[in-house]
């Protein structure tokens, strides 16, 4: 997916990073397990909350032991053993890679439109044996990829509509991690919340490349006649706005989450969730808006 | 719906005051206290609730059906008592129930068929409140916000939306709560003046401060 569900590290404990590290590992040599050592490139960071919360509300013994790894050839490295929750997590990672390339190839141009073609073909093989496993999953997303393209034909969408189908996938994906159906009520909630983050989020980063090809974004339609974003000019006012508004939709959905999160019994890794939660997803949109403000002013000048 | 009425003994186009006598007079037929046997008493009490299940799904459907329609929501039956057929209030209770319950859309159906008169200042506090539940964040606020401006002295409108404005702004929780967590960026105790003197008085009281005492007398 994208990276933007991650831990503020100043704040995590030594030992927690070290955990939150090994889980990262162990994610990795679980998708070269599960598929191939090329499957290990869509590794991401959405994903291992999704396996922290997998973990966390389900009581499965796990393991932990010391390895070598591609990317670390003389340090050995804390790394989570396989486990049902890793094993998940890696189809989840295939399933979202292969819908985001078919994604990518109807909407980028050039050289991105040329690497995603070439994932679409290498991912294949890789997405049906997921789907074979987690059919649910597979027809959530697909379902996601519909309601998307049918909401942003819509000229004069909210960010609402917007955000609705991917984080109405996160709910049902992330509800699919309890059997109880107390708990199920709660995971959607969070799930909801996290998608509706992650495409706030995305939205905001792509601002300027959509601005450019007038292709469709939540932020700009608002401002744009007939849902044509060429016509449009960014000053300052529309800028603010633009700012305000984000900011604002997503305080909201972080906080609605926190509200659900702590209604959750959860068992271990509370600590780093909660750090993602309450400090990381906030220094992650700070960052975002830190490196916005900078190139919205670019934007003007050539303008 | 139409086993429902099948139950009852009765057609569809039954009048309310109809459907009650037929619940009213079905209800005695099978009254469990008159069956001496305990396997007839169980059968009677399961026939009983089914035949009560019926009568509130055939009331429900049609207060829903009124209220579509911008009708006195009240039951016919309780209207002839009254006599008040004057009374054109909107039911928002049953609305906020049907919400409570999580049937977002019933709830959300009726609403949006309500005319422009009926939209009172708790229209919109509903309406916010069922695009809350749905996550659509920004929309609920204006609701709310729309709740208050038209009700300003409302407690519970107030209360809705002054919890998102204070999330929107980047805290968590009801307004005038602290982070759970902590401000990352704040140090979570702090050390001030007070906590210094504090501190030194403390320690001077104990040990006289390690022998070197300030406190003339303690």
């Amino acid at each position: 997916m994208f990276g933007y569900v991650k831990p503020f590290i100043p704040e995590l404990k030594v030992c927690e990073d070290e955990i939150y590290k090994a889980i990262y590992c162990g994610l990795c040599k679980q998708l070269g397990r599960s598929y191939n050592q090329l499957s290990r490139l869509i590794l991401s960071y959405d994903i291992v909350f999704l396996v922290l919360f997998a973990l966390g509300i389900s009581n499965e013994n796990v393991k932990f032991q010391r390895e070598n790894c591609i990317a670390h050839p003389f340090k050995k490295n804390l790394c989570l053993k396989s486990c049902m929750a890793l094993e998940k997590a890696a189809d989840i990672s295939v399933i979202f890679s292969y819908f985001k390339f078919m994604d990518n190839v109807a909407d980028e141009r050039f050289l991105k439109k040329f690497i995603s073609h070439i994932g679409l073909i290498t991912f294949k093989r890789m997405y049906e044996k997921a789907r074979r496993k987690h059919a649910d999953i597979a027809g959530v997303v697909e379902e996601l990829m519909d309601r998307q393209a049918e909401v942003e034909k819509n000229p004069s969408c909210s960010l609402d509509r917007a955000c609705d189908p991917m984080a109405r996938c996160l709910g049902l994906i992330v509800q699919t991690f309890s059997d109880d159906s107390k708990t199920q009520k709660i995971l959607y909630r969070i799930g909801y919340m996290v998608g509706r983050y992650i495409y706030i989020m995305d939205a905001l980063d792509d601002l300027n490349r959509d601005y450019k090809t007038g292709t469709f974004n939540p932020f700009l339609n608002k401002y744009s006649q007939n849902g044509f974003t060429k016509s449009l000019k960014i000053d300052d006012n529309i800028k603010e706005k633009i700012f305000k508004n984000a900011l604002c939709a997503l305080n909201f959905s972080v906080a609605q989450l926190a509200q659900a999160f702590e209604l959750l019994e959860f068992n271990d890794y509370k600590s780093i969730v909660k750090n993602i939660i309450y400090l990381g997803l906030k220094s992650v949109e700070k960052k975002v808006f830190d490196k916005y403000s900078q190139r919205l002013e670019i934007l003007e000048d050539s303008v | 719906m139409r086993e429902y009425y099948e139950l009852l003994g009765i057609s569809e186009e039954a009048t309310d005051k109809q459907v009650k006598d037929a619940y009213i007079a079905m209800k005695n037929k099978y009254d469990p206290g008159s069956y001496e046997k305990e396997d007839l008493k169980q059968h009677a009490i399961e026939k009983t609730e089914q035949i009560t299940k019926a009568f509130d799904e055939i009331m429900n459907a049609r207060r829903v059906d009124r209220m579509k329609k911008g009708e006195s929501v009240k039951d016919s039956f309780d209207a002839e008592n009254t006599d008040n057929l004057e009374d054109r209030v909107v039911d928002f209770d049953y609305i906020e129930e049907l919400i409570g319950s999580d049937d977002l859309d019933t709830a959300e159906e009726i609403l949006d068929s309500l005319e422009r008169k009926n939209r009172l200042p708790r229209w919109y506090y509903l309406k916010g409140l069922i695009f809350f539940k749905k996550g659509w964040l920004g929309e609920a606020t204006e609701f709310f916000e729309a709740a208050c401006r038209m009700d300003p002295q409302n407690l519970i409108y107030r209360q809705a939306w002054e919890r998102a404005m204070w999330q929107r702004t980047g805290h968590f929780g009801n307004p005038g709560s602290e982070s759970p967590y902590g401000n990352g960026s704040r140090p979570l105790v702090g050390c001030g003046v007070c906590d210094i003197c504090g501190g030194l008085l403390c320690a001077d009281c104990c040990c006289n401060c390690l022998g070197g005492s300030f406190l003339r007398g303690c």
